[in-house]
Parts: structure tokens; C-alpha cells; sequence
């Protein structure tokens, strides 16, 4: 049950990660103090009453808001959006400009040179993309939930 | 009621806390035997974030400690210089505050401060 409660008030906590962890260490602390006190888990469960409450007073107090926390986020979800455009974009501008496989100097003829090795930008732009997209869409959801 | 007693338990608990460095499980011990009749009963979900923010203002420090008993750790509580000074402030208003309601009570017909006071 400790675990249980502790685990829905971190879901319900809006703050900056550091704070969070505190306020939960505090949580486990209040739970391990009873203990040694002699005191049932019942009772400290029914004394720290919902775990939404216990968020809300502390972000209550720390002045917390809200709304502008979810637009932060919101517009940190943009930024990622916007890179991941820009990688993806940057991809397909030099794909279009990218010359024919085997070609050397804009020859027309082929030549038996062969260009090897090395990591081929296209991949890093397209990891970076890809990774955007997904931290975008992650932001997203996390601002949603935790609105 | 309800927010006077919310605003005063700022108080109380650096009250509490100049008497020495305390953790959270005893402060909500010493305020429930000390108490409880007048403020109610104290909850880790009041008390815990107005330490919160008494640290963010600067007027409390913690530091952790090692726990036998628990083989985690306790957070223990101790008043900032800005603290104790602070404390130093609340108080003497609160001693003016209490005497100017005190004046304005026993202007009432029927209510004498030492009633008043021994009712306390």
C-alpha cells in the first residue's frame, strides 16, 4: 500500500523533477518514521488522506501553477516537433540533391572508384528525426496527463 | 477559522523547530500533544508542505541523517540565521496582534479580557 500511495502521488505531483523526488523521499520517510513508532500503516494512510491531496497542498504551498506549467510543456513538445521537421526536411533537401550511386566527380561514364566507410549523415539526420518525433510525442502525453 | 489556524501553524512549527533540530514524525508528535484541542489535529499533508516552502524561503535548512531504526535516512530541521530572525518578528507582532484583539474584545459588553484569557 506504502508503495501504491507513494507511486499515485508522484503521478499527481506537478513539479521539477528534484522537488518531486524530495517530496517522495519524504513520503517514504513518513511511512519508515510510523513504523518506527509503532504506529499501522492504516493509520498513516488514513492520517496523509488521498494522494491527490497531498500533492495538491504541496504544490499549493510551493505556488505552483498549473496552467503554466502545462504551456511550458507544451511548448517544449513544439521545439521537438520543429526539430524533428527541420532534420527531416534537411533529409529530404540533400536526398534530392544527392547523386546517382557510383558517380565520382559528375562524371558521366562509370569509374571504379568507390567511396567507403564513415557514417553517413543521412543516418544521424534521420536518428535526430525520428528521436524528435518521439520525444515530441512523449512531451505531449506527459502534459496531458499531468494537466 | 480554518486559514487562521493554517497561518498560525507557520509559526508554531518554527517554534517548534528553534528548540533544537527536530524531524517531521516529531514535529507532528509535539504539535498533536501540544495542540491538538485548539488547532486540531496536525496532518503530514499540512504540515509537510509549509516546510516546503518555509525551506524555499530560506527560513529552515535540512540535512539528512542516517536512521538506525529505519536503515534509510530521516530529514532533520533546524532554523536558518533569516529564520531565527523572522521568528523574531512573528512573534512580536503576534504579542501586539493578540493585545489589540484583546483591547477590541473586552470593549464588548459582557466580555472581559480575564474571562478571555482563561478560557485560553
Amino acid at each position: 500500500m506504502e508503495e501504491q500511495y507513494i507511486k499515485a502521488v508522484e503521478r499527481a505531483l506537478a513539479l521539477p523533477r528534484r522537488k518531486r523526488r524530495e517530496v517522495l523521499d519524504d513520503l517514504r520517510e513518513i511511512f519508515a518514521s510510523a513504523r518506527e513508532h509503532g504506529e499501522p500503516e492504516a493509520a498513516v494512510l488514513e492520517r496523509l488522506g488521498p494522494p491527490e491531496d497531498f500533492a495538491s497542498g504541496v504544490e499549493e504551498q510551493l505556488g505552483v501553477d498549473r496552467s503554466r506549467l502545462f504551456r511550458r510543456r507544451l511548448v517544449l513538445a513544439g521545439a521537438a516537433a520543429a526539430l524533428a521537421a527541420a532534420a527531416w526536411g534537411l533529409l529530404a533537401w540533400i536526398g534530392a540533391r544527392r547523386l546517382p550511386e557510383g558517380v565520382i566527380g559528375q562524371a558521366d561514364a562509370m569509374t571504379a572508384i568507390q567511396v567507403r566507410g564513415g557514417l553517413d549523415p543521412a543516418w544521424i539526420l534521420a536518428g535526430l528525426g525520428t528521436a524528435a518525433i518521439l520525444a515530441a510525442a512523449w512531451l505531449t502525453v506527459r502534459a496531458v496527463r499531468r494537466r | 477559522m480554518r486559514q487562521f489556524k493554517k497561518g498560525s501553524l507557520e509559526m508554531i512549527l518554527l517554534c517548534l523547530i528553534a528548540q533544537g533540530e527536530t524531524y517531521g514524525y516529531e514535529l507532528l508528535t509535539r504539535l498533536n500533544s501540544g495542540g491538538a484541542s485548539v488547532l486540531g489535529y496536525a496532518r503530514e499533508g499540512t504540515v509537510y508542505p509549509i516546510l516546503y516552502r518555509l525551506q524555499d524561503a530560506g527560513l529552515i535548512r535540512c540535512r539528512m541523517a542516517p536512521s538506525a531504526a529505519n536503515g534509510g535516512a530521516k530529514k532533520y530541521y533546524a532554523l536558518t540565521e533569516r529564520g531565527r530572525e523572522t521568528l523574531g518578528e512573528l512573534i512580536a507582532f503576534w504579542r501586539a496582534y493578540a493585545r489589540c484583539v484583546e483591547d477590541f474584545i473586552g470593549e464588548v459588553p459582557g466580555e472581559e479580557t480575564a474571562a478571555w484569557k482563561s478560557s485560553i
